[in-house]
């Protein structure tokens, strides 16, 4: 059990990488006040420096948990848990401030028409920051908050081509989707405080401990729904497919990565806490779990055969590898080992950085048709031979193609899931099967791509150079965790300290 | 036998209960969108009355951090509001309806 910092003094070092970005959102935000290309280069300077700042900070964080004392004339004195910098926060602050820094880069392909790139910039720090605090919360309180701010950001990024018909339906039916979510979250965690009587997760899990009703079993379940929809897990994943095709693109590659390692952080924090190894019945947590993964899995597999668009194709490759990050979280309750959290975290880090550079790709290749339609991709390989690359390198990543990051990811959820029990052993045999699916949807992808001539000849200027470094480090990314065996070995290491 | 009244817990829960069921159905069943946002801030606030009320009725000695909460999710859900109907708006400057069953581009 880590120490509380001191209540009475801001733990300023612990909490500098939220402190940066909260300083650089508001920055960005007051450069709204001025017109023209150069305050909105220097909105984008602004972001870039606060996000890498920000993963500068987490690099030297150190550990530690922030609390607060409720005191009071009838109250009865006690700490309750806040934010707890542990060992997942230490692993998932630093490839989340990265991974926005290389979005605020990537942004420079999306034309910016309506001239409100500062708002932008401010609205995706806004999501870094709520990424950061969903990933520390040892607390429904800020899991909420953060999860709220991240969704805010995100509904209106969705939206953000001016006058664009289909990225304003994006953006209302993200906004009314995740309301109804946070809605759902909300009204379980208040159940679940009844309850129990706490608003921690240790101090929920204690209480859950000593023995489980089916009303608190529905409480947790509900309460769950706010992390789960943002892991774009089945039943809560219906908007990912209209939101990652009519939004814009860089915007896609934040919403569809940043959320995900918040709410996987969270979930590999809480799950051990709240659901104590000698929850009754034994094996109900982990059975429930693999379903869902199951048919996450099943669900995107088969969606995903049929689609004609390149970003729905990898919506549901999502909603796919949101079922594989539950199937590891399946392996856990009762686990004695770190390998199924190892396993859950690699396959976080291995999705975000696969999935951004395969939406940059798909972005910077769009600008030349404006339109990620399968038939518009024709020719792609001719005119952009080193993107196209690329994006065939980030969807072998994501079927899982050794040596990179995605095959050591799926390896390691398989190697610890397949002991955890009938239903997990099921859902292997579910990730198997789809993932030969998966590869055929993405295929379809490569195809149109590479094998194809184009209908025409279509003038097309380089990308521009941010955007071609984020897809870079995107890619030695997925090369460096795929070709550093040692990997696994290490994340179960630093999750066990 | 639970007690009906102000100060028994059951009375807010099922206020909640009704307030919550209602926020649901018209999710379920509004063509509208802004009937749906409706519907999000009916479960919003069956959230917010079951925090406060199950810290005021908490076992032993009432419990802050019931009104904390609710606090909080006051303070989302207007954010929440804000931000759809500032989309709703987007939306309806593009195809002059928020009809949810009219508004359908993005398709397989």
């Amino acid at each position: 059990m880590t120490a509380f910092a001191d209540t009475a003094a801001f733990p300023f070092r612990l909490l500098l990488p939220e402190t940066i970005l909260a300083g650089g959102l508001l920055a960005t935000l007051l450069t709204s006040l001025g017109k023209g290309p150069a305050w909105r280069k220097l909105a984008a300077l602004l972001a870039a420096a606060a996000a890498i700042g920000a993963f500068v900070a987490s690099l030297d964080a150190g550990a530690g948990a922030v609390g607060t004392t409720i005191a009071g004339d009838s109250f009865v004195d006690r700490t309750v848990a806040m934010l707890r910098v542990d060992a997942i926060a230490t692993i998932v602050r630093p490839a989340i401030t990265a991974l926005l820094a290389l979005c605020v880069f990537a942004r420079s392909i999306d034309r910016d028409d309506a001239g409100d790139g500062e708002a932008w910039h401010a609205c995706t720090l806004g999501i870094g920051l709520g990424a950061l605090l969903v990933t520390s919360a040892a607390n429904t309180i800020p899991m909420w908050l953060g999860l709220e701010l991240v969704s805010l950001g995100s509904y209106a990024l969705a939206a953000w081509r001016g006058g664009d018909r289909r990225a304003a339906e994006a953006g209302m039916k993200y906004v009314l989707f995740g309301g109804a979510a946070t809605g759902l979250m909300l009204f379980g965690t208040s159940h679940l405080y009844g309850l129990t009587g706490h608003l921690d997760f240790a101090g929920i899990g204690h209480v859950l401990g000593q023995g489980a009703s089916p009303a608190t079993a529905a409480a947790l379940c509900l309460a769950a729904v706010g992390a789960a929809y943002k892991l774009t897990v089945v039943p809560f994943h219906v908007y990912a497919p209209d939101v990652y095709q009519g939004a814009p693109p860089t915007s896609v590659a934040v919403v569809a990565t940043l959320p995900k390692l918040a709410a996987g952080a969270v979930l590999l924090r809480a799950l051990p806490l709240v659901l104590p190894a000698n929850v009754a019945p034994p094996g109900s947590a982990a059975a429930g779990l693999a379903i869902v993964a199951f048919v996450s899995l099943a669900v995107g597999a088969v969606m995903a055969t049929v689609q004609r668009d390149a970003r729905r194709i990898l919506a549901f490759s999502g909603i796919g590898h949101g079922g594989t990050a539950v199937l590891a979280m399946a392996a856990m309750p009762g686990a004695t080992s770190g390998g199924a959290a190892s396993a859950t975290m690699l396959q976080l880090l291995a999705y975000a950085a696969a999935a951004f550079g395969a939406f940059v790709c798909l972005g910077i290749l769009e600008r030349d048709t404006n339109s990620t339609d399968l038939e518009a991709l024709r020719g792609a390989g001719r005119r952009r031979p080193w993107t196209t690359g690329a994006l065939c390198l980030f969807l072998a990543s994501l079927v899982g193609i050794p040596p990179l990051a995605g095959f050591l990811a799926k390896w390691a959820v398989i190697a610890t899931a397949v002991t955890a029990g009938p239903w997990p052993f099921a859902a292997v045999g579910a990730l198997l099967v789809t993932t030969a699916v998966f590869a055929f949807a993405y295929l379809r992808i490569v195809r149109a791509a590479v094998l194809t001539e184009p209908a025409h000849e279509i003038p097309c200027a380089p990308p521009p150079w941010p955007a071609t470094l984020a897809v870079v480090v995107a890619a030695l990314v997925v090369l460096g965790l795929g070709l550093w065996l040692d990997v696994l070995a290490v994340l179960t290491r630093e999750l066990a300290s | 036998m639970a007690e009906f009244g102000p100060s028994s817990l059951a009375s807010y829960l099922i206020v909640a209960g009704i307030l919550f069921a209602a926020g649901v159905l018209a999710i379920a069943t509004r063509r509208n969108a802004i009937g749906v946002l409706i519907g999000l801030e009916l479960m919003f606030n069956a959230a917010a009355l079951q925090f406060t009320a199950y810290g005021r009725f908490r076992a032993g000695a009432p419990d802050p951090q019931g009104q904390i909460a609710a606090v909080f999710v006051v303070v989302a859900a207007a954010a929440e509001a804000a931000v759809a109907l500032a989309l709703l708006f987007a939306v309806y400057r593009t195809s002059k309806d928020v009809d949810l069953e009219a508004t359908r581009e993005l398709r397989s």
